[in-house]
């Protein structure tokens, strides 16, 4: 079950990764022929950058961003401040340990309660990206799967700890 | 002090409370958020908590969905490539050619490292792990202290955010709506203060406690160090499965035009026989 989900999360945030790529690709493209642009234009041509290009760099962004947050979980990468609590007694941090992870899966929870809602109403509103006219609705949903992965992975993470301990 | 002002400061208190507590720095603050504005609805009848309660069904969309923020990530990325190209190793071999001579230099040359890698990643924590991966064995072996070691490449981290790109300087001028690269340009000389202040530390703290680190002995003045090691910012290759062809990096210019970061190389990868 353990190696399961790790793997699973795993592959979400590679997913995340060849989106990152995507966003790459196509900001080389458009620099590229920014620069082919500045050369044309000293023989009277132009060549335009590719339209639409900050459109899809803001939708796949979005999705890109909360795509690593499981894997962040996983990995225990979300930031924290140690100094104190290092010197507390090994019981009082696994406790602490186990109610941060408790109110992170609740809130990420939440989060994603939310933002079904949000789906929602972005897909009723038909709100489009300005110049592509894409649907913003669909970005959501890669959104929510996160947050909910996030909560899956810090319960995960509950249980392993008692396991352990 | 007005009942808001005090509940503010209370909601400040109470973050720093949680954070002792170990709690995620983000967590702690989406709690003190929501909690602080349900108190305020409480008390100032303006205020009402549902409304803000509802914006969370766009605002965390919305707050990713941001196309300068996207720099973020592919500052990261740039970092990871610069790592893997071994570029940390090159600059810290070469900053150890200039300056390890001297005592303590060793360290000195992790700080330059520091530097010149904080010029390619915009993260604190990337650079810190990435130059500590490599300078520590190196320390370590040499006997140097392990104080000086650590201190020196713990501050060396800190040069990452200073130095542009930026991580934490791109997300400041997003909240405070000003030009990312008038941010850079404005972090350029602290970043090469900080640089020169920390080798005068090392420098001093060295010569007044000599067990800090080991005497230099017949310094190989021509050591094997390729002669890029120096200019490692310059240029590296990552040779991929053939030893003679790999891609080269070229030293990225995040050259950004008016706010934001429209029409910017965020790196040129070109193939290229290597060296």
């Amino acid at each position: 079950m353990g190696e399961k989900l790790e793997q699973l999360i795993s592959i979400w945030a590679l997913l995340g990764g060849v989106l990152l790529i995507a966003i790459v690709l196509v900001t080389t493209l458009n620099v590229g022929a920014f620069t082919l642009d500045r050369a044309a234009r000293l023989m009277g041509a132009t060549v335009s950058g590719l339209p639409g290009y900050e459109d899809f760099v803001r939708l796949a962004i979005s999705a890109v961003g909360l795509m690593f947050f499981p894997y962040c979980q996983l990995r225990r990468g979300h930031v924290n401040v140690d100094l104190f609590a290092q010197h507390f007694p090994h019981t009082v941090q696994r406790a602490l340990d186990a109610l941060w992870l408790v109110v992170t899966a609740v809130m990420a929870l939440g989060l994603a309660g939310y933002m079904v809602l949000g789906l929602q109403e972005a897909k009723s509103d038909n709100i489009v990206s300005p110049v592509l006219g894409w649907p913003e609705w669909p970005f959501y949903a890669p959104g929510i799967v996160s947050l909910i992965l996030w909560a899956v992975v810090a319960l995960y993470q509950i249980a392993q700890g008692e396991r352990h301990g | 002090m007005g009942e808001r002002e005090l509940i503010g400061v209370i909601g400040l208190a109470s973050l720093f409370g949680l954070l002792i507590f170990r709690i995620p720095v983000g967590l702690a603050m989406i709690a003190i958020g929501i909690g602080g504005n349900y108190v305020l609805s409480l008390y100032v009848p303006y205020l009402r908590f549902e409304p803000y309660m509802k914006q969370f069904k766009s605002l965390l969309w919305n707050n990713m969905a941001s196309y300068d923020l996207s720099v973020v990530p592919l500052f990261v990325l740039m970092g990871y490539l610069a790592s893997h190209a071994n570029l940390s190793r090159d600059l810290f071999q070469g900053m150890n050619a200039l300056l390890g001579r001297f005592r303590g230099g060793v360290a000195m040359a992790a700080i330059g490292a520091c530097a010149g890698f904080g010029a390619v990643c915009g993260s604190s924590l990337a650079t810190a792990s990435t130059m500590g991966r490599v300078a520590l064995p190196e320390l370590k072996r040499l006997r140097y202290s392990p104080r000086l070691a650590t201190g020196a490449l713990a501050a060396g981290g800190t040069l990452g955010i200073l130095i542009p790109p930026s991580v934490a300087l791109v997300i400041y001028a997003i909240i405070v709506e000003a030009s990312i690269i008038q941010m850079f340009q404005a972090a350029v000389l602290p970043g090469l203060m900080a640089v020169a202040f920390f080798i005068a530390v090392i420098l001093i703290s060295v010569r007044l406690n000599p067990a800090l680190a080991p005497a230099v002995e017949n310094f190989p003045c021509r050591r094997k160090t390729p002669g890029s090691a120096s200019f490692g910012a310059g240029d590296c290759d990552f040779r991929l499965d053939h030893p003679r062809s790999g891609f080269r990096l070229v030293h990225p210019n995040p050259g950004c035009r008016s706010r934001g970061v429209h029409d910017h190389g965020l790196w040129i990868l070109s193939v290229c026989p290597a060296r």
